[in-house]
């Protein structure tokens, strides 16, 4: 028995707050000083448009990657700082579920779900079955335990994906975009996971979407990322219905899902002549 | 595990002292009564699991888990839970759970676990069923 288990944070508590965090790739700031901080049973949903930085931000906050500069502070511990080892333990706290599932093609379903709780408990293997058989009776998939990943629909793999984040049983679960290749009952399914995971068991989420029915369905909180001249700032953060009346037009245009607007979708003409040329 | 018995008027109770949980074993009528506090978890499960393998073995022919002080259960939780259950069942004992805090009733809700277990508000409300109304 492991007598030294980290005390739960309290509700309410600030669990992840995240500061001046700036991550460049060559010389392109991808992200640009962002800061936020997610309390204790909140669902924070990080949207924005294709490469603004939303996985190079997950990838940070779950220690995947050192950010430039900046902090992260998970569970009251700098984990841009913290050693390997001490990663590892907070690791412990926190369920990921990746965009495409992450499964171990090699392992069948079940086996994939039980992993984590084969090397980091000592519950019992017909226990772990059992947990495993209500893992995936929550994601709608009971009676996969012996197949294969590759014999599953992307979709089913992503859930799976998620039964497996959530075999521990963590305080605080990442999601990248857990609902995108997902048909609409089944985005309804995991969305209701999800708010019934937060709401009544008091799990904190962190999901990375823009899925906008999906982000305005879970989300307590919002943060947009912007792109082209906003790239990795923080266009936007608040409530869904604060983020609904806020005039900023990047993110009227991202919610309206607008081709035209500040969001850029092509170089301007001189930008583009300079590129194509070799002028610039 | 420290464990050590009291005597409460004509009962008989059994304290068992863990880092994070605490459990009290009382024999009230034909009813036994683990009062469980603290969090049920991947550390305490096993422990739980433990004491709940030896009531199976001695053939407890009603047990009753009182969940008022239970902060929490998780899923390795819920797992041994059903394991007492499905043994139980096998030697015609019966088994309920009483006075559930709205988080660990959202926790049996979710995995459907509600409908399986006999679940109950009060102490008195679970042994009257257990015993067929002669509590």
């Amino acid at each position: 028995m492991n007598s030294a288990k980290p005390k739960p944070t309290p509700p309410g508590e600030v669990i992840l707050e995240v500061k001046d965090l700036v991550q460049i790739y060559g010389k392109r700031p991808v992200l640009n000083g962002i800061s936020f901080q997610v309390r204790k049973g909140e669902t924070f949903v990080i949207m924005g448009g294709s490469g603004c930085g939303k996985t190079t931000l997950l990838r940070n906050l779950i220690g995947a990657q050192r950010p430039t500069s900046g902090s992260i502070h998970l569970f009251g511990e700098d984990i841009t700082k913290i050693s390997p080892q001490d990663l590892d333990r907070i690791r412990l706290r926190f369920g990921m579920n990746f965009q495409f599932g992450a499964l171990f093609q090699s392992m069948t379903v079940g086996e994939n779900i039980a992993l984590p709780l084969q090397e980091h408990s000592q519950v019992d293997p017909s226990l772990i079955e059992m947990v495993v058989k209500m893992k995936l009776e929550l994601v709608g998939l009971t009676g996969f335990e012996n197949f294969k990943p590759t014999e599953l629909s992307g979709g089913m793999r992503k859930r799976v994906g998620l039964a497996r984040a959530l075999a521990l049983d963590p305080e605080l679960v990442f999601s990248d975009e857990p609902t995108s290749g997902l048909d609409p009952v089944m985005t309804a399914v995991v969305d209701q996971l999800t708010l019934d995971s937060t709401r009544k068991i008091g799990v904190t989420a962190v999901v990375v979407s823009h899925d906008m029915t999906s982000c305005f369905r879970i989300a307590t909180r919002l943060l947009m990322l912007g792109s082209g001249p906003r790239q990795g700032e923080v266009v936007a953060e608040g409530t869904p219905e604060e983020m609904k009346i806020n005039p900023d037009p990047f993110l009227q245009q991202f919610l309206r899902g607008e081709a035209d607007g500040p969001i850029p979708f092509r170089l301007s003409q001189d930008d583009y002549l300079k590129h194509l040329l070799g002028d610039g | 595990m420290k464990k050590s018995s009291f005597a409460l008027g004509r009962l008989t109770d059994i304290r068992y002292n863990l880092p994070l949980m605490e459990i009290v074993e009382k024999a009230e009528e034909k009813v036994l009564i683990l009062i469980v506090t603290g969090e049920i978890d991947l550390n305490q499960s096993p422990t739980l699991r433990a004491i709940l393998r030896d009531k199976a073995k001695e053939k407890t022919p009603h047990l009753l888990l009182d969940f008022a002080q239970v902060a929490y259960i998780d899923s390795s939780g819920l797992a041994t839970l059903i394991e007492y259950y499905q043994s139980a069942r096998a030697y015609s004992g019966k088994f309920a759970i009483c006075s559930l805090t709205s988080r660990v009733r959202s926790s049996f809700d979710l995995m459907r676990l509600s409908e399986v277990f006999s679940i109950f508000p009060d102490q008195a409300t679970a042994q009257k069923s257990l015993t067929g109304g002669a509590a």
